[in-house]
């Protein structure tokens, strides 16, 4: 059977997708988010960041994303209003909190929410890649 | 006035408005090309940072631009700000650190000698960054800020204790004479929370030597926060404190024990020394409810 070379690209391609994720990494703070996007680059996966609500609003209209890591406050929305947001508009996502408050009312409300992962930080590099992924 | 007057006049608020209208416009250029020039440090500051964390010894000979933001002082800050964000979300091992790092490109000995600066700003600014981290060669001249005249100055600077020194820091507290805010002390009691959870009670012994109903209010909080039921005693001396604020807490903070017999009659009779005062009509009430409690578990 002849396999043309086009026929071996398209095969290619369609592993790439396959393989290759998107994430979206949301934190008010746009140097932050960025550094996690730097600490947790990959290969095969693709970071895209946000840094507040209306970005947030405007990314998710034009692609769809794997896995979502995010702060629980963001600028532009209240916490519930914007993780009620996340799971509804996107519910067969995986979201990740990352946060600095990591008060337990906080946790058991996200809880409530569907959103069971929730990292708290300050945390350490090799911690926060073994978290992430658990998620690829 | 003639209108050769009124036309200077009007010439002249023209100019004072074409004066007003180029600051304007001046301060928004400035701020447009200083916002800009702040991303772009900002992406190259944790570039930096995100390089040591995954390969510092790379990272270590790539830092002499670094250090000439450094010793601007238009910048330094505004790199300080960006390792005190960084320390907010990731801790790391002492090869990696930031800490390390800002030795490397000489921001802790710039900082330290704002340490010393006569400047307020400077010295509580310098105070919050070795706190934030943890830079410990400093401690004498902390110490020596805890009461300092300026608030600012000293709040920073009995954080910092707090932080650097743990509980051991509470030994330092009797010789503070100026007031300590409610604000200040919660910051106090939430750093112990966060860094040294574990109380060690030697030193709030030592701290119970003050005179300033500040810090007696303070260390009253401590107990209750830190349930540190051996020290139910020195609340109980409080209530009869002429600083209403310190009484009020220390009954707060009874609330909060189990008290037995003894305690109850400890104070059943500071209510007998207390002048008639709404006060009294709390404890009296708080006596009341406890003397019953106890009567039912006799």
């Amino acid at each position: 059977m002849f396999i043309s070379k086009e026929m071996i690209h398209s095969l290619h391609f369609l592993i790439y997708l396959m393989e290759h994720k998107k994430v979206l990494i949301v934190y008010n703070d746009y140097g932050i988010s960025y550094l996690f996007k730097k600490i947790l680059d990959k290969p095969n996966v693709t970071y895209v960041t946000a840094n507040s609500f209306t970005e947030v609003e405007q990314i998710l209209l034009e692609s769809s994303f794997d896995l979502i890591i995010t702060d629980v406050t963001i600028e532009g929305a209240f916490t519930n209003e914007y993780l009620y947001y996340l799971k509804t508009k996107l519910p067969g996502t995986s979201i990740v909190i990352l946060s600095e408050m990591n008060q337990n009312d906080i946790k058991k409300e996200v809880k409530s929410l569907g959103i069971h992962d929730f990292i708290s930080l300050p945390t350490t590099v090799t911690d926060l890649n073994n978290k992430i992924n658990c998620f690829f | 006035m003639g209108l050769q007057d009124l036309i200077v006049f009007i010439y002249f608020l023209l100019f004072i408005m074409v004066l007003l209208w180029a600051a304007l416009a001046y301060s928004l250029i400035y701020r447009y090309f200083r916002t800009k020039e702040r991303i772009k440090i900002k992406m190259k500051v944790i570039d930096a940072i995100a390089l040591r964390f995954l390969d510092h010894k790379r990272a270590t000979y790539k830092m002499h631009w670094l250090r000439r933001y450094v010793q601007s002082k238009r910048q330094r800050w505004f790199i300080a700000g960006i390792f005190l964000k960084v320390n907010n979300v990731i801790t790391t091992l002492d090869d990696t650190s930031l800490k390390t790092m800002a030795a490397d490109i000489g921001l802790t000995k710039v900082l330290s000698q704002d340490l010393k600066s006569l400047v307020w700003q400077k010295k509580a600014k310098a105070l919050l960054f070795c706190y934030e981290l943890g830079l410990t060669e400093h401690l004498k001249t902390i110490t020596s800020y805890r009461n300092h005249s300026h608030i600012l100055i000293r709040r920073e600077a009995q954080i910092a204790l707090v932080v650097l020194l743990g509980w051991k820091s509470l030994k330092l507290f009797p010789y503070i004479t100026y007031p300590i805010s409610l604000w200040q002390q919660i910051r106090i009691i939430e750093k112990l929370k966060i860094y040294h959870p574990e109380p060690i009670e030697k030193f709030v012994i030592l701290a119970c030597q003050t005179e300033n109903p500040y810090v007696m209010e303070l260390l009253v909080r401590i107990i209750r926060s830190f349930d540190l039921e051996h020290f139910k005693g020195y609340s109980i001396a409080q209530i009869e404190s002429p600083e209403l604020f310190l009484a009020e807490t220390a009954l707060e903070t009874l609330q909060s024990f189990e008290l037995n017999t003894l305690d109850v009659n400890q104070i059943n009779l500071s209510l007998q020394r207390m002048g008639q005062s709404p006060f009294k009509l709390k404890v009296d009430a708080f006596i009341s409810q406890h003397g019953n409690r106890l009567s039912q578990q006799l």
